[in-house]
């Protein structure tokens, strides 16, 4: 799938994660995830993986990835990373 | 089925937090409770919900917009191949029974799962709705119950909302139909003054129904009482 625009989807609410993909200018998914500095400390290398698997998933293959994490479970990082690569198609 | 609580389904906290509150089902809310502009969104959070969570203590219901709009496909479409236990029909019409049902025949095939198996609930809205309430059930053995929405239907009406007598006919018509085929009836959410919830629930009880939807969490426990 190709990005052809920014797109976010998600919101702010607790258990939420807002993500915001945008068309990359080299091959390769970058995501930068932000959030609470325990949750990063102890999640985020699996939640980057979630991230980026997702993209990888939808045959995505150059973008650049922001996140903004509320303490979000897998199954919400997945479906907002998948709305925003949707919304950025 | 006593109580089926209304939760909106594009609310991570609140998807996680559902199982909690008792209610025999649940009912993922994916028309009024989610703006135009998140629809996308709210779909594709409530298929990865209902394949990671578990929520295999409640029946599973989807509450997909009107079919006589286009999410209506792209409701089922994304989050029946998740296999909730049953798909709300709003607006029901027994043409429209057989659209939803036509729906699930395409998902059950496409994706491995047993024919049949995702049932559907019928929403009664309208006048029409009440006066077909036989037909819109023989419509498809999928159906498993009828919801009633008395909100809707007064407004189809044209009468304002003043007390329970004024539903008395439309209630009893739903419940004797639903007893007929032998399946369940769920009466109309309660949205007055919480000390008037359990007169309502009993109400309707008095008149054949086997449960009542739930606008919230803290309406769980007294209908479960009342239809216990």
């Amino acid at each position: 799938m190709k990005l052809v625009r920014e797109a976010t989807a998600g919101t702010t609410d607790a258990g939420d994660i807002v993500v915001t993909v945008l068309p990359g200018d080299k091959p390769g998914i970058t995501v930068d995830l932000k959030g609470k500095s325990v949750v990063l400390k102890q999640f985020g290398e699996q939640m980057k993986a979630v991230i980026q698997k997702t993209a990888e998933d939808l045959g995505v293959e150059s973008a650049i990835i922001k996140a903004q994490d509320n303490a979000a479970l897998d199954y919400t990082i997945r479906a907002r990373t998948r709305c925003a690569i949707e919304r950025a198609n | 089925m006593k109580s089926l609580m209304i939760v909106n389904a594009n609310n991570p906290k609140i998807l996680l937090d559902a199982v909690l509150y008792g209610a025999d089902g649940i009912m993922f809310d994916l028309a009024d409770s989610v703006p135009d502009t998140e629809q996308d969104a709210a779909r594709l959070l409530l298929a990865e919900a209902l394949a990671f969570l578990d929520y295999s203590a409640v029946e599973v219901v989807v509450r997909p917009n009107c079919p006589c709009q286009k999410d209506f496909e792209l409701d089922i479409l994304t989050v029946g191949p998740s296999k909730p236990c049953d798909f709300v029909v709003p607006m029901a019409t027994p043409e429209f029974v057989a659209q939803a049902a036509a729906l699930l025949d395409r998902v059950e095939a496409e994706n491995d799962l047993p024919a049949g198996g995702i049932r559907l609930i019928p929403s009664i809205d309208s006048a029409v709705g009440v006066e077909n309430v036989a037909a819109v059930i023989a419509a498809s053995p999928r159906v498993r119950a009828v919801m009633f929405n008395a909100k809707e239907f007064l407004a189809d009406l044209g009468a304002a909302a003043v007390g329970a007598e004024q539903l008395v006919y439309a209630r009893s018509k739903i419940a004797v139909a639903c007893h007929v085929a032998g399946i369940d009836s769920l009466d109309t959410p309660y949205t007055g003054k919480p000390d008037g919830l359990a007169a309502d629930a009993g109400a309707a009880k008095a008149l054949g129904f086997t449960g009542k939807v739930a606008s919230d969490g803290k309406q769980v426990k007294t209908i479960n009482a009342v239809f216990a």
